[in-house]
């Protein structure tokens, strides 16, 4: 429950000045695609055990979850990434991520099809988002990491679930 | 504790000493006055000098210290309280509250602050003729006689205390100075005799600038209380050890005084005896009695006057006037009846209080399953005390909005008097809780209606004669709760709003045509728009246009909304419309396509069975006892499709097939909501569903049910302001498919 201190400084070298530092990244898989999280922003994982829809809502967002007392809303990440909804099943898990913007500080829950593990990835090994390709809007990507042959897309979870462009998604919808 | 913290204590604390001063103020404004009025103002400014004084504050000390010799005279009855003294006096409120806020290097540099203070103090020059009067008593020494094996004063009463001081060795860095204490001591009083002891200090190789390795003892020559000495250390007192003896101690606390303190006994005596404090006497005589372990009670003691205390018996504790300060000090806060608390902490404890309620609720459930009659009836009990705890809890953070109007009458006495108005402030429902978020936004809407309202709203004496109102202008200001719902309204008995005004400035500025067909609520809320103002000139006080699209923001912000009433002649109403939030709500718990919602209960007029009932004409409209009552369909309105196959297995029942009919009332209006299922009755705490779900209408926040399930709480009004938007999308045909 309680806050997890967040390095942010750590978080910009890795991004503007690529010093060699190894950041920890949660990955994930959605749809058979590989994708990372700083795990500074990760809280918890749980089990899916249902969802409440929230009328009215566009499809990006599956409902609202009961977190120990908490209403905590949870973002179908694949929709919002622009592919097909995620298709729920018995291992789907919902993964709890806090973000402190500027603005406010917002807990959210994202719907995976499996959770992973933690890696350690060394700035110099994250390559920039390619301009196109990754059929991924270009600034959802802090970079692209590979990982035993595989790519893991780094996604940048504050423009992804910047919870201001998600209100103005919902509000655009409700209009 | 650094600096700044106890600088922070020394603001909240000022401020609420200015407060409490206003309010003294505003009531000897009304004509009560009294002795304990005069006492709680000059305290308050005489404990703002003070506590300025510790850290060094000269600007507000030399100011303050006139205000407060004023007073006292007041207070002494030589002078009387008039008018005159009363205005000037709410001046240097407002000037004390303005240095406080700067910095003494601050002060220097502001040539108008400056200017202010010798106004002021001039302006206060006829009451405080004798100034000196104060300080000179303090000041006059009193030749101190010898009596039996003690100091004391023989007719004054001038006493003399003799002061420990072993300051925490982090006072320096804590930004105290020593010296500075010291200094106040001597506007208490006249110190006889200091003494430094310098043993603490160390060999240079582990000398440390920022530690403080000097204690002192002090003689102190002062008709001061115990508890204004005390006052002295007020911001050190946590880690420092402070003892103060009056003289009429007995030489038992001078002992254990002297054991007490790390340095040579022998020694510490010849300071004591060298403060005057002791005499050698005295203490040879009592370490004699020591010695012998002698537990006969002290004569000479027992003689003493121990300010006005009966001595005790018993040597180590009544007796003994040293105290322990942090216990005095919570004695004191105990008395107000009030703590501080971070709100944060606050927050935490709510939200581990609703836990708690949600994880009883989901034990209440499991026991029901068991059939055990003896563990239901425990889980009552505890469901009982639980439900207790949580009300308990969320009423800590509500706060009556009285305080918040209480403030308007000062603003609405300097604003009358600015522009020669009588008016009259009333305040309704005091007593009426907000959160205590909401009560601290609420403040700058509310002084811009009420400045507005004075300004525009309220005629002039002569025209209210004229028009034969009384000439006593009524500003109103009014709190109660309505249909789930907080209502704040400001009313006044003025000219009204202009309406063929408002309506020429609209076009002008070109908000509106020429020839648009407005309803008045309509034409009203055109006063919301930045930078509109009927006024024909500005006055520094309105007019300006900026502040009514403030109040609207605002109250926007607090999820509420305004209306606007007013009569041409008559006056105006503007009634701020805020919801309940994070209290807790009594809702009425229904389901319509498997969705749980909740319908506050102060909304509901009935409950019946809509298969009674026809629509009338093929409208979602039912005739009710003669009148016509509108409804909607919760499944329609939210577009719900049963999701759980396991409710739909429940639910034979159809989707379109409407059972029942929930009546509420918004305002003056009465619908009807069509739901699947009437699960009863239900006290819940309001979560609100954060950022992303502003934009949703109808839904005022969500809500947890006993076995964990979400749902969410309807906003009435906003629920059918949907539907008749909903309506007219259909009528037009622009509906939008929704994807």
């Amino acid at each position: 429950m309680n806050n997890m201190p967040i390095n942010r400084q750590e978080h910009d070298n890795s991004e503007d000045t690529m010093v060699d530092k190894t950041s920890q990244f949660l990955t994930f898989t959605i749809a058979g695609e590989h994708f990372g999280m700083d795990l500074h922003q990760t809280r918890e994982i749980i089990e899916y055990a249902g969802i409440t829809k929230v009328p009215l809502m566009p499809k990006f967002i599956s409902g609202v979850i009961n977190l120990r007392g908490e209403v905590v809303p949870v973002i179908d990440l694949s929709v919002r990434l622009g592919r097909k909804p995620i298709t729920i099943h018995k291992r789907t898990c919902v993964i709890v991520i806090e973000l402190h913007t500027s603005e406010q500080y917002c807990v959210l829950g994202l719907l995976a099809d499996a959770v992973n593990e933690v890696i350690d990835i060394s700035a110099s090994d994250i390559e920039e988002a390619p301009a196109f390709g990754a059929k991924i809007r270009a600034e959802f990507i802090q970079g692209i990491a590979k990982k035993d042959g595989e790519f893991i897309v780094l996604l940048d979870a504050e423009k992804t679930l910047s919870p201001r462009e998600l209100a103005h998604l919902v509000e655009a919808e409700l209009q | 504790m650094s600096l700044d913290d106890v600088l922070q204590t020394f603001y909240v604390e000022a401020q609420e000493h200015l407060e409490s001063m206003e309010n003294v103020l505003l009531k000897m404004d009304e004509g009560e006055c009294d002795n304990d009025m005069l006492n709680d103002i000059f305290r308050s400014a005489h404990t703002i000098k003070g506590s300025a004084g510790i850290f060094g504050l000269d600007h507000i000390v030399s100011f303050t210290h006139v205000v407060e010799n004023v007073l006292d005279r007041a207070r002494d009855n030589e002078i009387k309280i008039e008018k005159n003294l009363i205005d000037v006096m709410f001046k240097c409120r407002d000037h004390m509250q303005n240095l406080v806020a700067v910095t003494l290097d601050e002060f220097n540099g502001q040539a108008e602050l400056q200017k202010n203070d010798g106004d002021l103090l001039a302006a206060l020059a006829p009451w405080a003729s004798a100034d000196s009067k104060q300080t000179q008593a303090k000041t006059s020494t009193v030749t101190a006689s010898q009596n039996d094996n003690k100091l004391t004063d023989e007719g004054d009463n001038n006493k003399l205390w003799h002061i420990s001081l072993r300051l925490s060795t982090d006072c320096l860095r804590n930004g105290m100075d020593p010296l500075s204490f010291i200094k106040f001591l001597s506007s208490l009083g006249k110190i006889k005799h200091i003494e430094t002891i310098i043993d603490a200090f160390p060999d240079s190789a582990h000398f440390d600038a920022e530690t403080l390795y000097l204690a002192y003892e002090i003689a102190l020559q002062s008709d001061a209380s115990l508890e204004e000495i005390e006052n002295t250390f007020m911001f050190v007192q946590d880690d420092s050890d402070i003892t103060i003896l009056s003289a009429s101690a007995k030489v038992d606390d001078y002992l254990a005084l002297i054991d007490k303190r790390p340095e040579d006994n022998q020694r510490l005596a010849d300071i004591l005896v060298n403060c005057g404090s002791l005499t050698r006497d005295a203490l040879e005589q009592g370490l004699i009695s020591q010695n012998k372990k002698n537990s006969t009670p002290d004569k000479q003691a027992a003689t003493d006057k121990l300010a006005g205390q009966a001595v005790e018996q018993d040597k180590t504790s009544e007796s003994t006037v040293s105290i322990d300060l942090t216990k005095q000090n919570k004695n004191k806060s105990s008395e107000g009846k009030q703590i501080r608390i971070d709100s944060n902490r606050l927050d935490h404890l709510i939200n581990l209080i609703g836990e708690l309620v949600i994880n009883q609720q989901r034990i209440e459930l499991l026991s029901k399953d068991t059939k055990n009659p003896a563990l239901t009836e425990a889980v009552d009990d505890f469901d009982n005390f639980t439900n207790q705890i949580r009300d308990a809890a969320l009423s800590l953070r509500m706060v009556p909005i009285g305080a918040t109007f209480q403030r308007f009458k000062r603003l609405v006495r300097d604003t009358a008097q600015a522009l020669g108005k009588d008016v009259e402030l009333i305040i309704e429902g005091a007593d009426t809780e907000l959160d205590r978020l909401m009560v601290e936004k609420l403040g700058d809407p509310l002084t811009h209606i009420v400045r507005n309202a004075m300004d525009h709203g309220l005629e002039s004496i002569e025209a209210r004669q004229a028009a034969g109102k009384n000439i006593k202008g009524q500003l109103k200001l009014a709190a109660y709760h309505e249909g789930g719902h907080i209502i704040i309204a400001i009313s006044d008995d003025g000219n009204g709003i202009d309406k063929v005004r408002v309506r020429e400035k609209a076009i002008e500025k070109g908000l509106i045509n020429p020839d648009a067909q407005l309803s008045d609520n309509e034409l009203f809320h055109l006063i919301f728009h930045p930078g509109f103002s009927t006024a024909t000139e500005v006055t520094n006080l309105s007019g300006r246009g900026v502040g009514m699209d403030v109040v609207k923001r605002n109250v926007e912000a607090l999820q509420g909304s305004i209306d606007i009433s007013s009569q041409t002649g008559v006056g105006s109403e503007f009634k701020i419309r805020l919801p309940l939030t994070l209290a807790i709500i009594d809702g009425f718990h229904v389901e319509a396509s498997g969705t749980h919602f909740i319908i506050p209960q102060a909304t509901i007029i009935e409950c019946i069975n809509l298969a009674n009932h026809q629509d009338i004409k093929g409208r979602h409209c039912i005739n009710l006892r003669g009148d016509m009552i509108p409804y909607l369909k919760m499944s329609e309105i939210f577009k719900l499709t049963p999701s759980h196959p396991q409710t739909l297995a429940n639910n034979k029942i159809p989707s379109s097939v409407k059972r029942e009919l929930v009546i509420v009332k918004f305002g003056n209006d009465v619908a009807g909501i069509a739901v699947d299922r009437l699960n009863g009755e239900i006290q819940t705490v309001v979560k609100p569903l954060g950022p992303i779900f502003k934009a949703l209408k109808g839904i005022g926040g969500s809500s947890l049910l006993g076995n964990g399930e979400i749902a969410f709480i309807l906003d009435i009004p906003q629920l059918i302001e949907l539907a008749i938007a909903n309506e007219i999308v259909n009528k037009t045909g622009k509906s939008k498919n929704s994807e």
